[in-house]
């Protein structure tokens, strides 16, 4: 049986949500940097986006039961990651930027750090639903319509987000 | 430029790793949450045996009480006809006398 085949995918889900404890560690590995990007590129604050990882894999793992498929997993982590950060955010407005969070760079990277670096703190800057809209769009490689279920906003509403955004953000730039 | 800068936001805002310790540390805790989960949920079976056995006992003490009610009940009632029985046969008896009594008078 290949390893990607429906059957194999349905029957590696099917030993997560039994509770073995390293399948559920697997399953850990493999959607821990989306979660802890949303919350570092949301909140930018390493600590408060470590936070954030562990409460949102301590969820998961109470409502594991619930979850049918490793896509409505990897569904179900994006959408409780970007509105915890959101909430968060409400709540209590981070106290500072964190340069050392906003300048890491990925070393394999060939491209412009400087203007890398100018972008995240620019896409920091946004208020947090256009920065929820910014970050879906181009770190997860959303579609708006997909965002716009995810964030529970109308699709014109994304498009406005998204459309406004990239207007601040070009604007900055120059 | 619409073009260039998605493709810039795009190489920015490429996901990252946590650190190898912060890993280790949130599959820590997550064993810890596990265990605890365990040991809490074990003797959550006691109150559960308890409640199930109070039932129990309820429910058989009022079968034992429902059962001494008709047994009393069924003795009442033999003790009601034994004495209607002794009444009639009393009353039979005087009814007779008087009978064979007035036959003899009168023959």
């Amino acid at each position: 049986m290949n390893a990607d085949s429906p059957e194999a995918c349905a029957t590696s889900w099917a030993i997560v949500r039994a509770g073995d404890a390293a399948a559920f560690a697997s399953l850990v590995r493999e959607h821990q940097g989306m979660v802890y990007s949303l919350g570092l590129r949301m909140l930018r604050n390493r600590a408060a986006a470590e936070d954030l990882t562990q409460e949102v894999f301590m969820q998961l793992h109470e409502r594991i039961g619930t979850l049918d498929t490793a896509t409505h997993a990897r569904h179900w982590l994006r959408r409780v990651a970007t509105h915890r950060a959101i909430d968060q955010l409400r709540r209590r407005p981070p106290s500072s930027t964190g340069d050392d969070v906003l300048s890491l760079v990925d070393e394999h990277d060939p491209g412009d750090h400087l203007l890398a670096h100018r972008l995240r703190v620019l896409v920091g800057e946004l208020p947090p639903h256009s920065r929820a809209v910014v970050v879906l769009r181009y770190q997860e490689d959303m579609d708006p319509s997909e965002i716009g279920r995810l964030l529970e906003m109308p699709l014109n509403t994304v498009k406005s987000h998204l459309r406004r955004a990239l207007e601040v953000l070009r604007e900055r730039l120059s | 430029m619409t073009h260039d800068l998605e493709q810039e936001l795009r190489r920015a805002l490429r996901p990252l790793d946590p650190s190898p310790e912060f890993t280790a540390r949130l599959l820590g805790g997550l064993t810890t949450a596990r265990d605890t989960a365990t040991a809490v949920r074990r003797p959550g079976w006691h109150p559960m045996a308890l409640a199930a056995s109070a039932v129990l006992a309820g429910v058989l003490g009022l079968l034992l009480y429902q059962h001494q009610q008709r047994e009393r009940a069924h003795a009442q009632l033999l003790e009601a006809l034994s004495i209607t029985s002794h009444s009639l046969d009393r009353a039979y008896r005087a009814v007779h006398w008087h009978g064979s009594d007035a036959g003899e008078h009168g023959g």
